[in-house]
């Protein structure tokens, strides 16, 4: 069984402290959905984890070992952006992005995951043709084609309509379920199933440092 | 490798189909040159005197053009992100990106040079020009793309990137300038168009590197 954790972490951006002392810690099998209003660190910590931001204190560990090497090669990171070129069609995205995230780059394997996720049919359109739901579906292929550890996954259900959200969540249940550890910066931490909820902003500085998450 | 001929496909994909790139760089080039008997008369013997140098400043304003662009969309799109959490190393990112680019805004040059050179009445050999044009091209290109990794979150970046990036290629104005002068006068050419070779033995493994450090840099 693995462990994934953060140990007192604080995060500043321009000179202000936006969560300090938070700690955290997930296993196999897990989702923690991260909750709390806008600007209270959601992505600043889930870039944290990512290994994307350093943190102003507090370090990340596996199993106990502080990794950061071994870290950033099995988590896959999605956030707000939307890294597609829209000149390129779908597939040929997805075959660039799943080569340097150490998926498969064969146009089968990924056209049988497009028709996974509901978009077979558009595998050859140009991305600037989709709508932004249509692209963050062709994201969340990729979600399926890196075969990573962790997945950190900012605000996925934005621009989703509900076919695609039920999709989604279905998605990570199943990643999950067959050992993967999800972390969510999300609204609805109700979507989620029996997840782990963590107030990001109960962290906001000045609050009791004692307050850990579970 | 399979990364660094995925980063080549990618943006040589983008840029064909993208289409205006791949015209308008030639096209600039063309017109630059194209103003100079305009602009100093047509008689032979004076083109054939500044020609030369005129010819490396045009392929060096023509090289600044597509410079802006290089790394910004990967960084505001996020592609940068999933960069840094990919198996392999930022630098081979780096150089598949300096290749396509100068596949693109490079070679192009090259290739034209012995048509502009004729044009323009120089008396230079097309394997003396491709002698001099290689290596200074490939040198705008990677000396360029630490520039532009530089200015990427700056507010007006092609000016500041111009600015970087001029007096940075000084060097290759002269020396490339100073071998094309003594070409064409029929002397050994030696010196300086080896001394651009060894600018680029330097640079080729050395500008990527800075580069993943700046864009490393730039992410938070």
């Amino acid at each position: 069984m693995a462990v994934f954790s953060g140990k007192n972490l604080s995060c500043a951006r321009g000179h202000r402290l936006i969560f300090e002392d938070l700690s955290f810690e997930i296993k196999n099998g897990q989702i923690l959905a991260l909750t709390g209003p806008n600007g209270c660190g959601k992505t600043s910590l889930l870039r944290i984890m990512a290994g994307l931001l350093d943190p102003f204190t507090g370090s990340l560990e596996w199993n106990g070992e502080k990794n950061p090497d071994f870290l950033a090669q099995n988590i896959l990171w999605m956030g707000q952006e939307t890294p597609l070129k829209p000149q390129l069609s779908v597939i040929e995205n997805l075959q660039f992005l799943s080569c340097i995230m150490g998926g498969p780059s064969d146009k089968a394997a990924i056209q049988e995951t497009l028709e996974k996720t509901g978009l077979g049919r558009f595998s050859h359109y140009p991305v600037r043709y989709l709508s932004m739901g249509q692209r963050r579906r062709t994201l969340l292929t990729l979600l399926y084609l890196a075969k990573r550890k962790i997945w950190l996954i900012d605000e996925p259900t934005n621009h989703l309509d509900k076919e695609g959200r039920d999709h989604l969540v279905k998605g990570v249940m199943d990643y999950t379920n067959q050992g993967g550890m999800a972390v969510i910066a999300t609204h609805r931490p109700e979507l989620w199933g029996s997840c782990t909820v963590l107030d990001v902003s109960a962290f906001d500085e000045g609050t009791a440092p004692e307050r850990i998450a579970a | 490798m399979k990364q660094l001929t995925a980063v080549l496909m990618q943006d040589l994909r983008i840029d064909i189909r993208h289409g205006g790139q791949i015209v308008i760089l030639p096209a600039f080039f063309l017109l630059i040159v194209l103003l100079y008997p305009l602009g100093l008369g047509a008689d032979v013997k004076t083109l054939q005197t500044s020609g030369p140098g005129l010819l490396i400043i045009a392929a060096l304003l023509a090289s600044l053009l597509p410079l802006e662009k290089l790394y910004t969309d990967d960084l505001k799109d996020g592609t940068m992100d999933l960069l840094l959490l990919s198996q392999q190393p930022l630098s081979l990112y780096v150089t598949g990106k300096i290749m396509a680019h100068w596949i693109i805004a490079g070679a192009p040059l090259v290739i034209m040079s012995p048509v502009l050179a004729q044009m323009m009445g120089l008396g230079i050999s097309w394997h003396a020009l491709m002698l001099v044009f290689t290596p200074a091209t490939l040198l705008f290109v990677l000396i360029g793309q630490i520039a532009a990794a530089l200015s990427l979150n700056a507010q007006r970046g092609s000016v500041l990137l111009a600015l970087l990036v001029i007096p940075l290629y000084i060097p290759i104005l002269i020396f490339g300038a100073g071998a094309l002068d003594l070409f064409q006068s029929g002397m050994s050419a030696k010196g300086p168009a080896l001394f651009l070779w060894a600018m680029l033995a330097f640079a080729l493994p050395l500008t990527p590197l800075v580069t993943v450090k700046l864009l490393k840099m730039q992410i938070d």
